[in-house]
């Protein structure tokens, strides 16, 4: 998976972005723009204390939960629409009004209707997450060669036999490209969410930091969440390696 | 299903027409009569666009005739059952070779070690026992092929429909694969398989059929039915040489020029 040519050009692109960022700081000498040193310096604390565990484990259990309950009822109605082109005639108006309506711009109804807490940002990654999987799996499932219908029609192939054998393997690979987009889309609402309608979390610890102006906090933050983000993707990026196999 | 009139065939088409508007007047198939003898191999010999497939699929039940019957005869105890090689790759990518042919027994109510065992007859028949746990992408075009050959034939079909199935592979592989098939379905003691083999290409109908049946792309109908008369058991190399195979096929390629 990581060969030393590939660690090397990223360990390069990370300290020049570091060079940079830390030249920027010392040209501006802005206290809102503290340099990478002091960031780095002030993480051993957050460390020391675990307090950061706390919020990253706040995120990561709210954006685990939410990207679950979307995968599993985003994959369950793309199926049904990819296999019925009745129903993905009524359900597909309702779904491209919804689509390009921003998870952030549902949180103030979303508190509203549950209120501060987990039940507001679960929906806010719910919402986020859900689009990517459903037309992923929907346009998978209504792509299906018309050949593997003729051959469950020729072997006699019940519903389910038919959607275990055929139509799930055959959605696999556009399950996954969902599930990437859709797990990135979740990270990003978790953080939105946090900010506004709860009391821990990345983006709670973000937005009470920049309240405190403690810049050098906010920024760690933020790289903290990079690289949960990277690792989400990459380990859905792993289990597809590992199941769909026949596409490697 | 239908009587059969003859108990000689196991397939009996009576001016079956066929349009996918439902008019008559729009007819892509209109008055086919033909019928299969038991162990038999009939070639639907017309150029692209003829109907030959849309055939195909009204003889395989996927869609039905506006007028016209089709009757299918069962013997051996067993019902008619017709199985299907399809002229594209229709091998499911993510099944190995094995799990590939066993697929077309799931809806039979076998044992798992009958199906097994049918599975590993398959495998040898076709010469495939080296690559049962290969998945499609690791297999050339003509194995590929063999695969689903195999699948089409482990339930023990009376009507192995093959749609094109050597179009998509190099000449020497199609020339083995065609010798191969002729004996399998012909020499199979196990039963007695008939087949219905769909082409555009003369010397594949001669070599590989027994009967061709001429479909006429004017009047959409059978122009002519042929005997190939040429001995069960032949020989490529022998055959294209022989003066028989080429006065016949001048005489189908006269016939088709005419009708285009």
């Amino acid at each position: 998976m990581f060969n030393s040519e590939k660690i090397w050009q990223w360990v390069s692109a990370i300290t020049i972005f570091f060079y940079i960022w830390w030249i920027g700081a010392f040209i501006f000498q802005n206290p809102f723009i503290p340099n990478p040193f002091e960031v780095i310096f002030s993480s051993v604390n957050l460390f020391q204390s675990g307090e950061i565990f706390v919020h990253i484990w706040g995120s990561v259990r709210r954006t685990v939960f939410g990207f679950l309950l979307s995968l599993l009822i985003a994959s369950l109605l793309g199926y049904v629409v990819g296999v019925s082109s009745f129903l993905k005639n009524y359900v597909s108006p309702i779904i491209e009004l919804l689509r390009p309506i921003p998870p952030i711009a549902w949180i103030p109804m979303s508190i509203l209707w549950f209120g501060i807490g987990d039940a507001s940002s679960l929906f806010i990654i719910f919402l986020a997450a859900f689009f990517p999987i459903f037309t992923s799996v929907s346009f998978g499932v209504a792509s299906l060669p018309e050949v593997y219908n003729r051959v469950s029609i020729d072997y006699d192939l019940t519903v389910y036999q038919k959607f275990i054998h055929i139509i799930f393997p055959f959605s696999l690979p556009y399950l996954f490209s969902g599930c990437k987009v859709s797990i990135g889309f979740a990270w990003m609402a978790v953080i939105a969410a946090e900010m506004i309608a709860v009391n821990s979390g990345l983006g709670y610890f973000i937005e009470i930091n920049r309240v405190l102006l403690k810049t050098q906090y906010v920024i760690f933050a933020m790289i903290v969440i990079g690289l949960i983000g990277y690792v989400m993707n990459k380990i859905i990026s792993y289990l597809e390696f590992k199941v769909v196999v026949w596409k490697q | 299903m239908e009587t059969i009139n003859n108990i000689d065939n196991i397939l009996e088409l009576e001016k079956v027409s066929f349009s996918f508007s439902g008019k008559s007047n729009e007819n892509i198939l209109e008055d086919i009569s033909f019928e299969v003898k038991k162990n038999e191999i009939v070639g639907l010999l017309g150029s692209n666009g003829c109907g030959k497939t849309t055939l195909m699929n009204l003889i395989a039940g996927f869609i039905f005739p506006q007028k016209g019957k089709i009757k299918k005869m069962s013997f051996g105890g067993n019902n008619f059952f017709s199985s299907l090689v399809f002229q594209e790759f229709s091998l499911l990518e993510w099944k190995t070779v094995r799990d590939n042919i066993e697929l077309s027994l799931i809806s039979f109510d076998f044992s798992q070690q009958k199906k097994n065992r049918i599975v590993n007859s398959m495998l040898k028949l076709l010469k495939l026992e080296d690559y049962e746990n290969k998945l499609p992408k690791q297999l050339s075009g003509g194995l590929k092929q063999r695969v689903a050959i195999a699948r089409a034939l482990a339930p023990n079909p009376s009507l192995l429909l093959m749609d094109e199935p050597f179009s998509a592979l190099d000449v020497k592989t199609k020339e083995v694969l065609m010798m191969d098939m002729r004996k399998i379905i012909l020499n199979n003691n196990e039963s007695e398989v008939s087949s219905i083999f769909i082409t555009h290409n003369i010397e594949e109908a001669i070599f590989f059929c027994d009967r061709i049946v001429l479909i006429n792309p004017l009047s959409k109908g059978v122009k002519e039915i042929v005997n190939v008369n040429l001995p069960k058991n032949r020989q490529l190399e022998k055959l294209l040489r022989s003066s028989h195979f080429l006065n016949l096929n001048k005489y189908l390629k006269k016939t088709l020029k005419d009708l285009t």
